[in-house]
């Protein structure tokens, strides 16, 4: 267990690395994937079934894919200046260090005793809180859907005097 | 595991997406890592999720439909800056026209 966490946590991280330094857009994107499908192992690892494979499906499946749909329909090349290299840039790193080390001080000081046994996030068991106590954000989330949806449309569409 | 390894874990890839959105000018690549730092936070639910508190696995639905609709808008205004300006660059971006009536 604790190798297979340590495995896919050093993959994750290489993904994620990837993700930040590479400048070619479809293998950024596939180090995206790389760095998704980890996490859905891990998120199985941590007895979340049920998250663990939604994250595959829709993450690795449908963001992934549509990440890959636009740099194919656009054309996409990488810029000649991709990186910030100059005093903001090197800002950001020690603004990110810095961040990194103060909120992991905060979480050493305090350790999350682990619950036994950990709580196993079946899907009845998700269910039953969805369709429950949770009602109200359930449904919320299905009308910020359909808003993405118009503003999609709304945002792609051409104007009239454009087309011509 | 313990709780504290993935919330540690789920810090790190925020810091690196953080650090991502902060660092890139091609706003295809701060949109990837936008989506990163998603992830990162489901990891630390999780952590949550082993140490009692199994909401925290219904939040990570949530983020679900929030980055699911976070993408989407984000191509769309990804294709209208390459429209505009022929190349994804947030440091060339135009200025907003004055609106002509037709």
């Amino acid at each position: 267990m604790t190798t297979l966490f340590w495995l896919f946590g050093v993959l994750a991280i290489v993904g994620a690395l990837g993700v930040l330094f590479q400048t070619h857009p479809v293998r950024g994107a596939l180090f995206l994937l790389l760095n998704f499908l980890a996490i859905g192992v891990l998120y199985l690892l941590a007895r979340a079934p049920f998250v663990g494979f939604v994250q595959i499906l829709v993450y690795a499946g449908a963001i992934v894919v549509l990440f890959l749909v636009a740099i194919m329909v656009m054309d996409l090349r990488r810029l000649e200046s991709d990186f910030d290299l100059g005093l903001m840039g090197f800002l950001t790193f020690v603004l990110g260090v810095a961040f990194f080390v103060i909120v992991a001080l905060v979480l050493l000081k305090n350790q999350i005793p682990e619950v036994s046994p950990p709580p196993t996030g079946t899907p009845e068991a998700l269910g039953e809180w969805l369709f429950g106590q949770y009602l109200v954000p359930f449904e919320l989330a299905s009308i910020l859907l359909l808003v993405a949806i118009v503003g999609a449309i709304v945002l792609i569409r051409r104007r009239r005097q454009d087309v011509s | 595991m313990s709780p504290n390894a993935y919330i540690l874990l789920g810090l790190l890839l925020f810091t690196i997406g953080m650090i991502g959105v902060l660092f890139r000018r091609n706003l295809m690549f701060i949109l990837m890592n936008l989506e990163l730092m998603m992830n990162a936070v489901g990891l630390v639910l999780v952590g949550a999720s082993l140490g009692g508190w199994i909401e925290g696995q219904l939040i990570i639905l949530m983020i679900l439909v929030v980055a699911a609709s976070e993408v989407a808008i984000g191509i769309g205004i990804l294709i209208n800056v390459v429209r505009l300006t022929g190349r994804p660059d947030v440091d060339h971006l135009p200025k907003a026209p004055e609106e002509s009536t037709p």
